[in-house]
């Protein structure tokens, strides 16, 4: 998930019919620059060089989605396939959640964070939470700063904790109740990937390989 | 000498920590040698219209939410080469919904 306003142009990405190490590379219609689709970086043209900016954008079941956003909208496209049911989690092996920056990444593989639910960890500077819903086989990234504390996280009784306040957090980051009850958590953009894939394109990524 | 050692092995160094693709050589392979058309800003439906018939429970969606409004691509209508990017406007922000 990208935004796609780039030096106060508005870019459109297609297909552009290439593939570099097996993985889409988009261009874009304006400038008829590459882009490599997961880098998110043009990498020929016009704009060489340049890095989009990356959204949270999270994989789940509709079931879960539209509980979380009640008021979403939805694209009204008619399917052209039937394969993404449930694949994360017959599959898990095959997908990662990654984090990435100019200067690092860390792949959680799926199959880790079907296990723990919740991992405490630090992105470079930046203490991250991941937190995995099994049930919808979502996975998303939170700053653990809030309001200048640092917060550590625990799984217990079937919800989300904070240690030092004991607030109770959803999976997908709100707090429902304790001190924090109605505060937000920062998402930080985590890409749902192939693990193969993320491999090939950042082949120095950290994997966490879980708590234990 | 010594000093030509010292810039090589700072060199190294700074490649080693260059994670992204400036190491390596932008070697696309042409498999269609006609870009696809992009599809921009393609109609959107709420919740009630979408669920059940665009998408069902079980399946799986690309969700993102800007600023106060939440919209979700259905994994399913998003393979194919037409239609693997998603060019379109959300919360005030030109987005591009890709996975």
């Amino acid at each position: 998930m990208y935004a796609r306003e780039v030096k106060g142009k508005k870019l459109s990405f297609a297909v552009s019919g290439m593939l570099w190490n097996r993985s889409l590379v988009m261009i874009d219609k304006e400038t008829e620059s590459l882009w490599s689709h997961l880098l998110g970086e043009s990498m020929r043209g016009e704009l060489k060089g340049t890095m989009l900016e990356t959204l949270p954008g999270t994989i789940m079941t509709w079931k879960a989605w539209k509980k979380v956003y009640p008021k979403t909208t939805a694209l009204a496209l008619d399917r052209t396939a039937r394969e993404f049911v449930k694949e994360f989690q017959e599959k898990p092996g095959r997908f990662v959640l990654g984090l990435r920056s100019i200067k690092s990444a860390t792949a959680y593989p799926f199959e880790v964070l079907q296990e723990e639910r919740v991992v405490n960890d630090a992105f470079e500077d930046e203490p991250v939470v991941v937190l995995f819903d099994r049930e919808s086989t979502g996975g998303r990234a939170f700053s653990r700063r809030l309001e200048g504390k640092t917060l550590t996280f625990v799984w217990t009784k079937g919800a989300v904790v904070d240690e030092e306040t004991g607030s109770v957090w959803t999976l997908h980051g709100s707090c429902e109740k304790g001190v924090y009850n109605g505060k937000r958590l920062t998402e930080i953009p985590a890409i749902p990937s192939f693990t193969k894939a993320w491999s090939q394109f950042y082949p120095k990524s950290t994997v966490y390989s879980g708590a234990r | 000498m010594k000093c030509n050692q010292t810039a090589l092995l700072f060199l190294l160094s700074l490649a080693w920590h260059q994670v992204g693709a400036e190491e390596r050589e932008f070697n696309p392979r042409v498999v269609i040698p006609q870009a696809f058309p992009a599809i921009v800003e393609p109609d959107v439906v709420n919740l009630k219209k979408a669920d059940g018939s665009l998408v069902t429970d079980e399946e799986l969606v690309l969700g993102v939410v800007i600023g106060k409004e939440a919209r979700a691509y259905p994994i399913n209508t998003l393979t194919g080469p037409l239609r693997e990017i998603i060019n379109d406007q959300l919360g005030g922000q030109a987005i591009a919904a890709t996975w």
